[in-house]
């Protein structure tokens, strides 16, 4: 299984997605959706881990873009804001829907139901 | 003065809900930073506890940048506070150059903000007698209009022209489309009661907005 993370806080993305290897999930970072778009050309992932606000593009947006170059990828969308139309939307388009401050251990299992879900 | 009650709660309170969930959405990014961080540190040490050896400089590196977010919480706090504080009085005194640098800091929480190039005279600050937090509300409308114009790429450059009875803070380096209505419906409404003018730059190059250094109201200076 490989995941991809999306996020402009690069600190914070930086070091969940080495959490994530730590933990034998094999992860790559994005700092820009413009940059998560450009690794989706040479590499292929199970599963996107989206923040739904970063400059550019919102977390659905790249979704619905990632979606149309690969029908199989799954998503994840990650929030700081919490408002409800967020909660709506983001609950709709992806398999979870998880606030900021995140913990690890359910984004595994966040992770791992995601990964067992049918196409 | 009754227009400007109402505008208080029609447009004022949103304004305040818009800056508040800005703020805790950057407040969380910053402690989601913390905790991943300190969940890091955590991590090396317990691989450590089990034979590996402890990775120091990521340690190190981790420590320091819990430093810098809560640095950066420090700072968001600040102005989450002078925001508060500027509700303090209906009609004051402000510095302009203040009340400019506080909006830019608060639009910058914007997921579309573009940077910011804000050219201030070397002149003596221009204080302006008005609604504090109704103009903050207009200056962040506009700025929130510049960011759409001109994307997360581009930046905005603000400057200031100061006349004797009034100043112009001048937005420019974009362009808006003859469709594209200036101002906005809820810029106009609050220009309207701070007796400010705005308008497109020639060419639609930008946008202005001149501001009586003194509103008239049934308050004067020095009264709450």
């Amino acid at each position: 299984m490989k995941v991809l993370l999306v996020d402009d806080q690069t600190q914070f993305v930086s070091v969940l997605t080495r959490r994530l290897n730590m933990r034998g999930i094999d992860s790559v970072c994005a700092f820009s959706p413009d940059e998560a778009l450009k690794i989706v050309e040479t590499t292929r992932f199970d599963i996107a881990i989206l923040d739904m606000k970063m400059p550019g593009l919102s977390g659905i947006e790249l979704r619905r873009l990632l979606h149309q170059k690969d029908q199989n990828m799954k998503f994840i969308f990650l929030t700081g804001h919490g408002s409800e139309v967020d909660f709506k939307v983001g609950s709709a388009e992806a398999s979870f829907f998880l606030p900021k401050p995140l913990n690890i251990d359910k984004l595994i299992e966040a992770i791992n139901e995601t990964a067992s879900e049918k196409p | 003065m009754e227009k400007f009650i109402e505008l208080l709660f029609e447009e004022g309170l949103s304004f305040f809900g818009q800056i508040n969930a800005s703020i805790s959405h950057e407040l969380k990014n910053i402690l989601a930073t913390v905790s991943e961080t300190s969940g890091l540190i955590s991590d090396l040490i317990e691989v450590s506890e089990n034979g590996k050896p402890l990775d120091i400089q990521a340690i190190k590196n981790s420590s320091r940048e819990i430093g810098e977010e809560i640095q950066r919480g420090f700072l968001t706090i600040k102005q989450m506070n002078t925001f508060a504080h500027s509700v303090d009085n209906s009609f004051g005194e402000i510095t302009l150059t203040d009340t400019i640098d506080l909006v830019i800091n608060l639009s910058q929480f914007l997921s579309y903000a573009s940077q910011v190039e804000f050219f201030k005279q070397e002149s003596s600050p221009v204080k302006v007698f008005t609604c504090p937090f109704l103009l903050q509300d207009l200056l962040y409308q506009a700025i929130s209009f510049a960011y759409k114009l001109i994307g997360h790429k581009g930046v905005v450059r603000i400057s200031l022209v100061n006349e004797e009875k009034e100043t112009t803070i001048v937005f420019e380096n974009m362009h808006l489309d003859e469709e594209k209505p200036f101002p906005e419906a809820r810029m106009q409404k609050i220009a309207e009661v701070l007796g400010i003018t705005m308008a497109t730059l020639p060419n639609r190059t930008g946008f202005f907005i001149k501001i009586p250094l003194t509103i008239k109201t049934m308050y004067k200076r020095g009264e709450k």
